[in-house]
């Protein structure tokens, strides 16, 4: 056999080989058989299929008949009075050694705290203190626990002061022993615990970097530090022990967050986002949120199931921090309605004060999906009531509310 | 004999192009090409080698045929949550029997861009601080992925420059710009990378400066608490009265000049400056004139003016009716 003649018997070999194993090749993944190629990709692609994605629904929640009139007159007979002549930086519900309902607060101008009977209507004066004018203050276990942010301002540079002070009542006839302590200076926010045990706040560093730290009221210093971001704007909510509420600051034109923050495994999850002008509040069990967001010129409230993400829209316009949970009912809210109709750049002109509003209260039932005017303010103040800081009574028979013009104490009466 | 060896691997080399230029030819063009979790996707096959047209296509997602049909060249479907893992398969069939195969993995992150003006605004003020032009703004990535042990590197970008090599880099997860001017926009972009490459989200924003803002408030000086109420454009007081403080608070200028004292406060009352009122006095004693019954109306006037950056300058007047 010459040489050329074994050249040309390989190629053949090499040629009918490649023909053959196209051939085969061919046989096998021919997809004319679409069950036989889906076979044969189960064999070789482990991957389950794709759940499916619950995509979040509206509803409308409807003012029934037989909860409110038509005419929008009130749903409940019921009384709202103002509490006290001075403004108030805070106050709160307490049951006292014998079991008795009262208020606790705390005037604006001097910080100085006062019990006001619900019996007879007359203020007790607990403790002064002639702090130079209060922010705010914050009410926890039972009116046991104070925290008070004020100013101290020298040549134009504000210090922002942090204060938690805590009462011992250990009888009537006894005397309240007091104790207190100061936070860090300048912290941007601070909320109380549910338990009222512990504080929670946002300390900066010199970067800007954000550390939000959790403190025992009465255990001396003890901190942890459970969440740390170069992001500071954060407004918190803690809803449950575990849990805690990280919204970013809002502005009516700029895209709002909301993230969990698992407090134990420090595991923070995105709930919200994308929502101009997002405020919210966070239900106690944490299972729903009540959010507003800028759209079409107003400032609409939306109820989102965390676990489900359905969105209901109660056609309401205000402003989740004119609402409270209902105690003891996570499906109940009590929420001040302003009119808000045409209202531009909201929230930011009301937090500037620029705006102010004679707010009325409905009750919302999230799981009826029903809503019905409780009350109008201006029946009981002729510039009707901005209201803030709402605070409902353990039994949901009183809401305790501040009127953010005047900074006004006022009770309404929820009996039926 | 060499010479027949190097024959056979030529031919074989040259019997295998075509494999190798098909194969690369398909291109699978996602839009966008890095999707949020459950986002919607639209693919497009390209290839100047395949008559896409004439071909039997099929979809697969997650090993599940979607969809297939001759000419069937674009498909959609929604991505896995963060984290989760969707696998796209496109099997070509063409006009002449021949197969190609081609895949997609998607592990879709999120990133949320934040960001904060280093503005000022009053102690307690609950909104978010605007930015202004040559104002700081900090921006901050925030990667939404329950997968903590995951490295990254963040690239950063503004306008049409990208990546700033200075500012990106392993866990680099902020960046400062500087405000644009007044009335305009800027975006920044970052873009994430993990260290294995299964992981990429890209974001942009765009941030707009505005004009800084005086609000008029009234007897603030022992509290914060005249913030819950400005004083209108139109304000009018009880005749009785001496008069008023009334407290200027120049929001969303730059925050560290505020706190330096750079800021220049210049205060008239009809026209006239208060030369008797110091250059940073953010408050003014208003005392009602005893003339009253001539004029009953005052106009006060205030420009604020921050002396380390020109552009952040801005005024505001009321009137005092009594």
């Amino acid at each position: 056999m010459n040489k050329q003649t074994k050249n040309k018997i390989i190629y053949g070999v090499i040629i009918f080989i490649a023909l053959l194993g196209g051939i085969i090749a061919f046989i096998i993944i021919n997809p004319a058989n679409n069950q036989r190629i889906t076979d044969t990709k189960n064999k070789f692609l482990p991957f389950g299929n794709t759940p499916d994605i619950e995509n979040g629904s509206f509803d409308t929640i409807t003012i029934s008949d037989n909860v409110a009139p038509s005419d929008n007159q009130p749903l409940f007979a019921q009384k709202m009075k103002r509490l006290v002549d001075a403004p108030v930086a805070g106050a709160t519900f307490f049951t006292n050694s014998v079991g008795q309902i009262n208020i606790r607060y705390a005037e604006q101008k001097t910080g100085d705290i006062y019990d006001y009977s619900l019996d007879t209507g007359i203020s007790k004066l607990i403790l002064r203190q002639n702090l130079p004018g209060v922010h705010n203050v914050l009410w926890g276990s039972n009116g046991q626990n104070a925290v008070f942010r004020f100013l101290k301002t020298v040549v134009n540079q504000d210090t922002i002061k942090t204060y938690i002070l805590s009462f011992e009542e250990p009888g009537l006839e006894e005397k309240t022993i007091f104790s207190g302590k100061f936070l860090p200076d300048n912290i941007q926010e601070v909320i109380v615990s549910p338990s009222g045990k512990k504080v929670a706040y946002i300390q900066k560093n010199e970067q800007g970097d954000s550390f939000v730290m959790l403190e025992e009221i009465k255990e001396g210093q003890n901190r942890e530090q459970i969440f740390a971001s170069p992001f500071s704007e954060w407004l918190l909510e803690q809803p449950t022990e575990n849990l805690l509420t990280l919204t970013t600051k809002p502005s009516y034109d700029i895209d709002g967050y909301l993230y969990f923050t698992d407090i134990a495994s420090g595991v923070t999850t995105k709930i919200l986002g994308n929502k101009k002008g997002l405020t919210a509040l966070t239900s106690p069990d944490a299972t729903k949120i009540l959010y507003a967001k800028n759209e079409e010129q107003s400032y609409k409230l939306i109820l989102y199931n965390v676990d489900t993400k359905e969105e209901i829209n109660p056609n309401i316009n205000s402003f989740p921090e004119k609402c409270v949970w209902g105690a003891g009912d996570g499906n109940l809210l009590y929420c001040a309605v302003p009119n808000l109709i045409g209202a531009r750049n909201i929230p930011d002109k009301w937090y500037q004060g620029e705006v102010s509003y004679s707010d009325d209260i409905w009750l919302i039932n999230t799981e009826t999906k029903k809503a019905g005017l409780i009350a109008k303010t201006n029946d009981f103040n002729q510039n009707g009531i901005d209201v803030i800081k709402p605070f409902l009574s353990l039994d949901n028979r009183q809401l305790l509310f501040t009127n953010k013009i005047d900074n006004s104490l006022w009770l309404l009466e929820l009996e039926k | 004999m060499d010479k027949l060896v190097w024959k056979i691997i030529i031919f074989l080399g040259l019997a295998a192009i075509p494999f190798f230029v098909s194969a690369g030819t398909i291109e699978v063009s996602l839009n966008p090409q890095t999707p949020e979790p459950l986002e919607k996707v639209n693919v497009t096959l390209q290839g100047p080698l395949i008559d896409f047209d004439r071909s039997k296509i099929y979809w697969y997602v997650n090993n599940e045929l979607h969809e297939y049909g001759i000419g069937k060249k674009t498909f959609s479907f929604n991505v896995g949550n963060v984290d989760e893992k969707t696998v796209l398969d496109v099997i070509i069939t063409t006009e002449q029997g021949k197969r190609f195969d081609a895949q997609k993995i998607i592990i879709p992150s999120s990133i949320d861009l934040l960001w904060e003006a280093q503005t000022y605004t009053p102690p307690f003020y609950k909104g978010k601080a605007l930015p202004t032009e040559k104002s700081p703004i900090k921006i901050v990535a925030i990667l939404n992925t329950k997968d903590t042990d995951v490295k990254y590197t963040y690239s950063w970008g503004i306008n049409n420059i990208f990546p700033l090599i200075n500012y990106s880099g392993y866990n680099r997860k902020s960046f400062i710009m500087s405000g644009p001017e007044e009335g305009y926009s800027q975006k920044a972009v970052v873009s994430i990378l993990s260290f294995d490459g299964s992981k990429k989200a890209n974001k942009t924003i765009e941030i707009k400066s505005i004009k800084p803002k005086i609000v008029f408030y009234e007897n603030c000086i022992f509290n914060s608490l005249c913030l819950n109420k400005a004083l209108s454009n139109i304000q009018e007081i009880n005749r009785d009265s001496n008069g008023l403080i009334i407290r200027a608070e120049p929001y969303f200028f730059s925050k560290t000049d505020v706190e330096n004292n750079k800021l220049e406060y210049i205060w008239k009352i009809n026209n006239q400056t208060l030369t008797s009122v110091g250059i940073q006095q953010r408050d003014i004693n208003f005392t009602t004139p005893k003339e009253w019954a001539e004029q009953r109306k005052s106009l006060i006037q205030i420009d604020i003016k921050n002396t380390s950056i020109y552009a952040q300058n801005t005024n505001m007047q009321l009137w005092l009716k009594y």
